[in-house]
Order: structure tokens, then sequence, then C-alpha cells
């Protein structure tokens, strides 16, 4: 459980620092089959 | 040809298929670009609804910025179902449940290949971008042609997932694109086939020695709260869901209850469904038993 509420944390501060949307924007532009 | 011991499918496979339909953009789009869910798939092109793990960590490495959300995304998961998704969900893993029925000769990677997947990890999509990267991404234009160099997300050079459901269908539908693919297109056909081609003849090799995606979620699904469980007094040791584990992560003796936990057990639930003895193997979250052996299956 401790562990759960460490990765949650984790993925709290992710999302305050704008993780998700730089996870889309290059999920997004990259075309990563050359 | 013998026949391998692969046992009943059961409900993994609509599972799967439902998941290559919604991890596949070919077929519709949607916001899953924001997550990260722990499924081999291609990564930035139209073909993938969500963003590729692997990718989102190289992205991460190559602007060396600590992957906070990325990290405790599939943390959160792992620690829920470990690698289920591996097992029922990924495109991928799927492909290669299907073609391990083609009747052939078969082996068995050795345990000792396990590792490669955490150095692949280590290396590909997290050394050499965060100290290769310089901070800063490159290659982001125009990739199609391959005349770029300084690429840097050296996961995608090599993956045969992305190959496999994102550049095989495009080069088989554009004439266009055929003919301005590069030799570094076809050498990644090359890669993806050569590993197609293994698996058919070694269940879940990828999974189990090449998949760097596998190495992260292995590192949570020894602690994670869903877990088999075996009823001593109930097995007969009969060995059928050693035979039919994909992963080997099943042997003997069986153990109790977290104990029993691997880093390689997919969830699969395979072993579950195979089992002739009613309620000997389960599996459990947080101790509650979800899935129980019906014991229907014999011999």
């Amino acid at each position: 459980m401790l562990l759960m509420l460490l990765f949650a944390g984790l993925l709290a501060f992710g999302l305050s620092q704008g993780d998700a949307g730089y996870v889309r924007q290059n999920a997004s532009e990259n075309f990563c089959f050359s | 040809m013998p026949r391998p011991e692969i046992g009943k499918w059961g409900r993994r496979f609509p599972t799967q298929i439902l998941s290559l339909i919604a991890f596949n953009g070919f077929f519709w789009r949607g916001p899953g670009k924001w997550f990260c869910v722990p499924v081999l798939n291609c990564y930035a092109c139209p073909v993938g609804t969500v963003a590729c793990p692997i990718g989102s960590l190289t992205a991460f490495a190559l602007a060396r910025r600590i992957p906070f959300y990325v990290l405790g995304f599939l943390g959160v998961i792992g620690l829920a179902v470990g690698r289920a998704f591996c097992g029922w969900a990924c495109p991928f893993g799927f492909f290669q449940d299907l073609l391990y029925r083609v009747r052939s000769f078969k082996f068995r990677l050795p345990r000792a290949a396990n590792a490669l997947k955490y150095a692949l990890l280590a290396v590909l999509v997290l050394g050499l971008p965060l100290i290769l990267g310089g901070g800063k991404r490159t290659g982001s234009e125009d990739r199609i042609t391959g005349e770029k160099t300084g690429a840097l997300d050296y996961c995608s050079l090599v993956c045969p997932a992305g190959t496999l459901e994102g550049g095989v269908p495009v080069l088989a539908a554009s004439a266009q694109v055929r003919a301005q693919a590069s030799w570094r297109t076809w050498s990644k056909v090359g890669i993806a086939v050569a590993i197609l081609g293994l698996t058919v003849l070694a269940r879940r090799s990828f999974c189990l020695a090449l998949c760097p995606l596998g190495a992260l979620m292995a590192l949570s699904s020894r602690v994670s709260m869903t877990q088999l469980h075996t009823e001593d007094k109930l097995c007969t040791r009969c060995m059928r869901c050693v035979k039919v584990c994909p992963t080997r992560s099943r042997h003997l003796p069986f153990k109790e209850f977290k104990t029993e936990a691997t880093a390689e057990c997919v969830l699969c639930l395979d072993c579950v469904r195979n089992c002739p003895e009613k309620g000997a193997l389960s599996a459990r979250i947080c101790g509650k038993a979800v899935s129980v052996s019906e014991g229907r299956i014999r011999g």
C-alpha cells in the first residue's frame, strides 16, 4: 500500500509538472516508423 | 509436427481482439495520447491510440527530464494488476500467442535470456538517449524517408511492434511510402520478421527476452496486489499449469501466496483455466479470489 501511495504521488507530481501534456505532444508529433 | 501444449484460450482471446481494436488507430481515434498504457503498440504514428510508455520514457530521457508521470502511471498499474496487460491487452503479445499456434519445431529460451530485456531497457531506452541526447530531441521531422540523421530514440529503430502494427500496414497501403522507404525501413522489417519467426518457435520469446516494457512491468510484478495462489492440499502436482504457462513462470515446488509471485507471470490465467483440480489454483487480488480453477479440463 505504501508503494501504491508512492507511485500515486509520483503520478500526481508529474501531472502538476505538465508531464502528461509532454507525453501527448511527443506521442502525437513524432513518427517513429522511419 | 506435434501440436504444442498451449491449453484453452478462454476469455483472453476476445479481450485481446478488443484490445487490438482499442489500441489501433486504424479503427478509431481518441484522447488516449495522454496515457502511457502498458501495452506495446506503435508509439507516435497515427495508428497508435495511446502513448507507448517506452517511447515516452525515451522522450523524457532525451530531454533529460525525470519521467514522474510515466513512472507513476506504470507503477500504479503494475502494483494493482502486475503484468496482466501483457497477457490480456498487449497487441504484440496477442500476435505472439497467435504465431505460437503455428505447427513447427518448438523450443524454450534459456532462463538467462530473460535478463536481456533489462539490459535493453537500461541501454536503449534510458542510457543512450540520456547520454547522447544532450537534452534535445532530434529526428522528429519527415522520418518516413529515413534520410534524417541524428534520431536518438533507438528503440524506435528496432521496435518490431511499431513495424508490425504501424509500419507494415502503411507500407502495404501506399506505393509512395514504399518508394520512399529507406534501408532503415527495410532493416526494421527484417528485424520484425526475425523476431516474429522466433515467437513461432519459442512461446512469448519477445516478452521474455527482449521487451523493455516487460522488464519495467516485471519490477512491480513481484509485489503486485494480484497474484496466483496454489492450494497445497488440492494440488496433485500434475504439472499441467507448468506446461501451459506461456512465460515459464510456474515451476515446482508451488508455494503459498506472495512467495509464488514472479517477475515473468503475465497473469494470462491459462494455468487456472487449464487446472484439472477444482479450487487448486486461483488468482487473487489482495488475497480475495477472483478466478478459481473449475476442474473442467482433464488429462
